[in-house]
């Protein structure tokens, strides 16, 4: 499912004297299928613009495209509902959402809002809990007895069980350790493989944007500040530290050895690529 | 929202605040008044003027200022370690990074230091008292300063400057004195212009920096960091590391960060690595990356430089030094290019 | 959609009512709830028109809030009236309606009842409306000193206030984080039969209830870590200032008290 806004603005207690405007003129197109990430610091506006995405808030002018759906101001909840459903958002420590007694109920929850039977729910139950990495013996136990990391893939495993088009996460590894976190991500892009579903990703993390996504938004004082191609973003390290912003480290890193090696090398994202890239100028024979 | 007071009144009792409380009603004592100056506070006054006479930076003085002498500890009766037979000596002046993976032990001891939990074995002694000493525990708390993790959960005042107040409240410290202490400690951690401020109004990294002014107000030898940036955004964790850079270089302050962070604990003096309640590693940061795989093995997350050369090491290319930043890193792979 | 409800009631100005101590105002409210009920005739009910209406106009609050304060008692107001109306069978029969009959003194009582809930909400609101809820909370704890010989836990009573009062905001953000997380789970809060919305509010409540229990717990643990010890040996940075106008205020209390008497019947 395709989704996109068109000149979306949205102000918080609109008319009261805490009148404040997160979003100014904000369009973007996400195609189907892709993997984006949102970056910028709190209170960029990139809370705000995902909420719009599934319809938990609406614009206070403009247009949110979900699929053939349109959200504006003046939209009935009812049709909300289907959009919400076709794009799963999985909230900054959704693990605070958790409520049933087992946790099973609890994925089950969002199906069963939707409409799915109990059959259907409890087989989605069964299935996304072992997509997050669970076995079937938790879906009996309380969440509650789980560790931080495991109840956050409950809580990951109930939005999935919806079966959404689209997932949104918000800051998927705030908290978590740091191997919770390399874990986390492998684990979204791996839903990604197999299930071909959209992902948009909001984060602090550069390396996780430079790593996973296909295309990054910069978002600044409630506007789009930059938008493409992960390679093209971390090229404009000046206008990124603008905005206090920097680049991932294995950019930096690259930048650093061309500078002293002076030569061109590759672009590299991920650890393993930097050694690649220094193995390539390190080997007996080429010359600098 | 009501009943937030009803939970208060349930679980504080639970956390021995309560009991405490009333054992020492029961004692009938004057609570240790002494805010004024003490040997601690000397002798940190010394150590900073010279270091401020010699123009250096800083100067780690040789007295020890913590002791921990074969401490074990469990939660439960029955339950496993979570502390076992440790040891450690803390410098005054010195910033030690304790590194481990969740449940390694590394909160139990910091709630360990400042007499919120005590050991089932072995003493802790700070300066010349111990946390099993009931008495000294409201001048181990003064002198031993706690910033959590969740910026939130704090804070307890409705405004920044009551919050900042509240630790020099319990102690009893006359309301003038209050006031300029509120108002050196704000500075100290640039927030001076946010006293009337409430918590809902700042930023989780402003938030974290008056409880640091809350520490500081009290006059502490040592700051304990109980992984203190880990619920920031990346500029909260800058501003808050900022500001304990500054508070130990300038100041003398003791810190004592505890972290996942390795990237955090590079910036120490000396780290400590722990795993399932022992140490496993001990020493400054140079040292202790000098066996990335035992960090790794303790959970942990190798820093940008050290895990390119451990990578590099495994495909044959050796470099002599271990590189903590990306700087040497650049450096050891340009030497390394010019020896072949 | 929760970010528009203010936080108490107070409405920042700067005024005589707004400087005063917030004991004196506790003081005042608290006599005035009591003399009241010396009012009994319309001489008597106009000096305390009179006082009330020219407190509220020192008090600098717009009139539009004295009013929404006003607004929920409107319906109780009435009901009363209404029953004093035909309950109370003094005086000439003003109005005969064949199954009952207003007389006079009636239709005299329930326009003294109504005016005497009137003035009671009015002043009573304008100390919330003119006084920090933490204010109140210290001018109570301040009054209510002379209660812990009798072992009332005033300190720990007027901690919880204060906490409670900082911990509103936080637990409202909370409670509409969870709101819309459930939402997009396909949780709805604001529609169906009564009995499926208040279903609808157990997958609020519980993650609210145990958001609290963990906050409080932290809470606990860093007043700990800070030296709280409770009450005693415990110095205060909040300072109350007993000033003139304070005293003034207790003065006119006593003015309008010996004027009831006099004036009523």
């Amino acid at each position: 499912m395709e989704l996109s806004t068109e000149q979306v603005s949205h102000l918080y207690n609109k008319g009261t004297p805490m009148e404040r405007r997160a979003l100014y003129d904000v369009s973007i197109k996400i195609p189907s299928g892709s993997f984006y990430a949102i970056i910028g610091h709190t209170g960029s506006g990139k809370s705000t613009l995902i909420q719009h995405l599934n319809g938990l808030l609406k614009p206070t002018s403009g247009s949110v495209y979900a699929g053939e759906t349109t959200i504006r101001s003046d939209e009935k909840a009812k049709r909300l509902r289907d959009v919400r459903k076709r794009v799963g958002m999985v909230f900054q420590y959704p693990e605070h959402q958790l409520f049933e007694e087992t946790i099973e109920k609890d994925i089950c929850f969002g199906p069963r809002n939707f409409g799915a039977s109990e059959q259907k729910a409890k087989r989605k139950a069964k299935e996304t809990l072992q997509l997050v990495g669970l076995n079937e013996e938790f879906l009996q136990r309380s969440p509650f007895e789980l560790s931080g990391g495991q109840m956050r893939r409950v809580a990951i495993a109930g939005v999935l069980a919806m079966e959404p088009d689209v997932l949104i996460l918000d800051e998927p590894t705030a908290g978590l350790d740091p191997s919770g976190q390399k874990e986390m991500m492998e684990l979204f892009a791996t839903l990604r493989e197999q299930k071909k579903i959209t992902i948009i990703l909001v984060t602090h993390s550069m390396e996780d944007a430079a790593r996973y996504a296909e295309q990054i938004v910069v978002m600044a004082r409630g506007s789009i500040y930059m938008q493409g191609k992960p390679a093209e973003i971390f090229q404009q390290k000046e206008k990124l530290h603008e905005i206090g912003l920097d680049v991932p480290e294995a950019i930096q890193f690259i930048k650093a050895l061309e500078k002293q090696f002076n030569i061109k090398l590759p672009k590299a994202f991920t650890v393993e690529e930097v050694v690649e890239v220094v193995r390539s100028i390190l080997k007996v024979g080429t010359t600098p | 929202m009501f009943g937030d007071n009803l939970f208060l009144a349930l679980v504080a009792p639970k956390t021995g605040a309560h009991a405490l409380f009333l054992h020492v009603k029961k004692l009938n004592i004057g609570y240790g008044r002494n805010y004024g100056q003490n040997n601690e506070d000397t002798g940190r006054a010394m150590v900073r003027t010279i270091a401020e006479k010699r123009g250096v930076e800083r100067r780690i003085a040789m007295t020890d200022i913590i002791n921990v002498t074969n401490v074990s500890f469990r939660y439960e009766d029955n339950g496993p370690n979570r502390l076992s037979d440790m040891n450690l000596t803390i410098k005054q002046g010195e910033w030690l990074a304790v590194a481990g993976h969740n449940g390694s032990g590394k909160s139990t001891l910091a709630k360990l230091l400042n007499g919120l939990l005590i050991p089932d074995a072995g003493a802790i002694e700070i300066g010349p008292f111990q946390t099993s000493r009931e008495n000294d525990l409201w001048e181990i708390r003064r002198r031993v300063g706690m910033v959590f993790q969740n910026p939130d959960n704090q804070f307890v005042g409705t405004t920044v400057k009551d919050d900042v107040a509240f630790g020099l409240e319990n102690n009893g410290v006359p309301r003038e004195e209050m006031i300029r202490r509120i108002e050196e400690s704000l500075s100290r951690v640039q927030m001076l212009g946010y006293e009337d401020q409430e918590p809902h109004q700042l930023s989780g990294g402003q938030k974290q920096r008056i409880a640091i002014a809350g520490v500081l107000a009290q006059k502490p030898s040592v700051i304990i960091l109980d992984e203190a940036t880990s619920m920031l955004d990346p500029r909260g964790r800058k501003e808050v590391l900022k500001t304990i850079q500054e508070l130990n270089k300038q100041d003398g302050i003791t810190v004592l960060s505890i972290t996942h962070d390795l990237e955090e604990a590079i910036q120490s003096d000396r780290m400590i690595v722990m795993k399932q309640g022992r140490i496993v590693q001990s020493g400054p940061p140079r040292e202790v990356f000098q066996h990335p795989e035992l960090l790794r093995d303790a959970g942990l997350e190798l820093p940008f430089a050290l895990s390119i050369q451990e990578k590099l090491k495994e495909a044959g290319y050796e470099l002599n030094v271990p590189t903590l930043t990306q700087t040497e890193l650049v450096e050891a792979l340009w030497n390394y290019r010019q020896s072949k | 959609m929760m970010q528009n409800v203010i936080i108490g009631q107070y409405i920042p100005a700067d005024s005589l009512i707004h400087r005063m101590d917030p004991r004196s105002k506790l003081i005042a409210v608290f006599i005035f709830v009591l003399i009241v009920f010396l009012a009994n005739n319309w001489l008597s009910y106009s000096l305390l028109g009179i006082f009330t209406i020219g407190t509220a106009a020192i008090s600098k609050v717009p009139f539009s809030y004295l009013l929404k304060g006003l607004k929920p008692i409107f319906w109780i107001v009435l009901f009363t009236v209404i029953l004093h109306l035909f309950m109370t069978k003094e005086g000439p029969v003003l109005l005969d309606l064949g199954w009952a009959k207003i007389h006079e003194g009636g239709l005299v009582k329930g326009v003294f009842i109504a005016f005497r809930l009137f003035f009671l909400i009015l002043l009573t609101s304008l100390l919330t409306l003119t006084t920090t809820p933490i204010d109140i909370t210290d001018g109570l704890e301040n009054l209510l000193a002379p209660l812990k010989r009798l072992k009332f836990p005033v300190h720990e009573f007027a901690l919880m206030m204060s906490i409670s009062l900082r911990f509103i905001p936080t637990l409202m953000q909370e409670t509409e984080k969870i709101m819309k997380a459930q939402s997009a789970r396909g949780a709805e809060f604001s529609s169906g039969p009564i009995q499926q919305r208040i279903k609808a509010f157990v997958p609020l409540l519980i993650p609210l209830f145990i958001s609290a229990f963990k906050r409080a717990e932290d809470l606990a643990l860093a007043m700990e870590a800070r030296g709280y010890r409770g009450g005693e040996g415990r110095t205060k940075l909040r300072l109350l200032q007993w000033k003139m106008r304070d005293s003034f205020c207790l003065f006119s209390m006593g003015v309008l008290i010996v004027a009831l008497v006099i004036f009523r019947s």
